[in-house]
């Protein structure tokens, strides 16, 4: 376990592994996506009140729900980065900004159409609804700082620092719903007791959620690796990989 | 784990509850303002103000609802099952508008205390079923779903 | 199946330009997502190999040409960096 973690941090070996990753998680990832929207687009069967208008559930929920999981991945990069001081979590941190901040903006959009047939309109400063904002600005933040400072050890310590003062706004839109009056309803998906939807709509869900929490791991191993081969482009192992040597 | 290591990981918890604690301060000083409706109970209780706009959230009462006949003018009751407040809207109402389903509308109180709402919004709950099983639900039991306000 | 046309999933009772709009959207920015950095990766790999071209030929060269091609190898990473 131990020895897994610190290779994690070696950067030819996190490149080597990270590839042999992608090769395999890319077509699973894409399949699981087609199937996911596949069932919940056409074989699911339609919700009694909202008609077919539901059916922006199999993408709304799962980019909502990996944008709050994605984000604590960030912080933790972050937390590593200051503690320990390794590069390769500035890497992690930098290379999960930009997946989160287009997830969340997918939950916002989709939500926004979504609350057209339904509630009636776009956008209300709801409490979820706000607070999912201020995670797009979190994630747009960290995107922002990294690009902003010159010397990327200093970028990555103030990135770090504004991930994990953002932190407290994840448990804030998680309750929203129960804290505050909302418009937007409490969560269908339930940890403990029966979800309050139908198991027939519930698997193609709970498999667009699979599909996102594997598109996030693979995109961020992406970004990480094209940010590898530029810090060590000098390196004997970069140029191997590229055909030198 | 070596003390320098053990500094940085103080700062950081440091910083996790520091701007924890002042964001849930702002939250708690703010509370009346994020909630995005009053209750039927509290505007009944003289706890919304009347001379500003406003939002009213419950459940719609059935049977209540009053449609004109040459207008679009419609009147209803909102309740929260402690009290209810009653609601005049002039439009065009959301799809999902009905009688025992949950809605939030907006706009200002008058002389005697009904909403002159410029805005309603539907508010749906967490369910979601195919529209057989609602069926066979229906049959059962017609409890009303409680869940809208927590 | 739920539908039984292909106009019945187009129009889905008249929600279909809301829910298609949310899915087009979202594969529109998903496909961005995997796209931008495996393109990156590939640009990247042609730099590197270029340099290192561009540095084997110029071990047999005079100490001024050097020079030379480590200047020429600094704007190019300028650009490079711009672009990236």
């Amino acid at each position: 376990m131990w020895s897994f973690i610190h290779k994690l941090g070696s950067p030819p070996w996190f490149f080597r592994f990270s590839g042999n990753v992608v090769k395999w998680l890319l077509p699973v990832t894409i399949a699981v996506l087609f199937v996911g929207a596949f069932w919940g687009l056409l074989v699911a069967p339609p919700d009694y009140r909202q008609g077919n208008s539901y059916r922006i559930i199999y993408i709304h929920v799962p980019a909502a729900v990996v944008s709050l999981a994605g984000y604590y991945v960030m912080a933790l990069a972050g937390a590593i980065s200051l503690i320990w001081r390794i590069k390769m979590a500035d890497i992690a941190m930098k290379a999960a900004a930009p997946v989160g901040a287009v997830l969340t903006g997918i939950a916002l959009v989709t939500g926004a159409i979504w609350g057209k047939p339904t509630w009636g309109t776009w956008w209300v400063w709801d409490a979820r609804i706000t607070s999912m904002l201020i995670l797009f600005f979190l994630y747009l933040g960290v995107v922002a700082l990294f690009e902003a400072y010159e010397n990327k050890a200093a970028a990555a310590k103030a990135c770090a620092v504004l991930s994990l003062v953002g932190t407290v706004n994840i448990p804030i839109i998680y309750k929203s719903v129960d804290w505050w009056y909302s418009l937007h309803q409490p969560a269908s998906i339930k940890f403990t007791g029966e979800s309050a939807i139908d198991a027939s709509m519930l698997y193609p869900l709970l498999l667009m959620i699979t599909a996102f929490y594997g598109l996030f791991a693979l995109v961020v191993m992406m970004n990480m690796r094209a940010d590898l081969v530029w810090h060590h482009r000098q390196s004997s192992w970069v140029r191997q990989w590229a055909g030198f040597e | 784990m070596h003390p320098l290591r053990k500094q940085r990981l103080y700062g950081v918890s440091l910083i996790v509850l520091l701007s924890s604690a002042a964001i849930g301060l702002v939250a708690f000083a703010l509370r009346d303002n994020i909630n995005l409706f009053y209750p039927p109970s509290e505007v009944a209780a003289g706890n919304a103000p009347a001379d500003r706009n406003i939002r009213l959230g419950g459940m719609v009462v059935e049977g209540s609802i009053e449609r004109s006949e040459t207008s679009l003018a419609t009147q209803f009751l909102v309740t929260d099952y402690e009290a209810s407040v009653s609601v005049r809207y002039t439009g065009i109402l959301p799809d999902l508008f009905a009688e025992g389903q949950g809605v939030v509308a907006e706009g200002r109180l008058n002389a005697s205390r009904e909403l002159i709402a410029t805005q309603i919004l539907a508010k749906h709950d967490e369910n979601y079923m195919p529209p057989e099983v609602a069926a066979a639900l229906e049959g059962k039991s017609s409890a009303p779903a409680d869940s809208l306000l927590p | 199946m739920y539908f039984d046309s292909l106009t019945a999933v187009a129009h889905m009772d008249g929600h279909g330009i809301y829910v298609w709009l949310a899915y087009a959207i979202t594969m529109v920015l998903l496909s961005w997502l995997l796209w931008s950095p495996s393109r990156e990766l590939r640009k990247r790999k042609l730099w590197i190999v270029a340099e290192a071209r561009r540095r084997a030929a110029s071990t047999n060269a005079t100490p001024e040409a050097e020079t030379q091609s480590e200047q020429a190898m600094s704007t190019d990473r300028a650009q490079m960096e711009t672009q990236g």
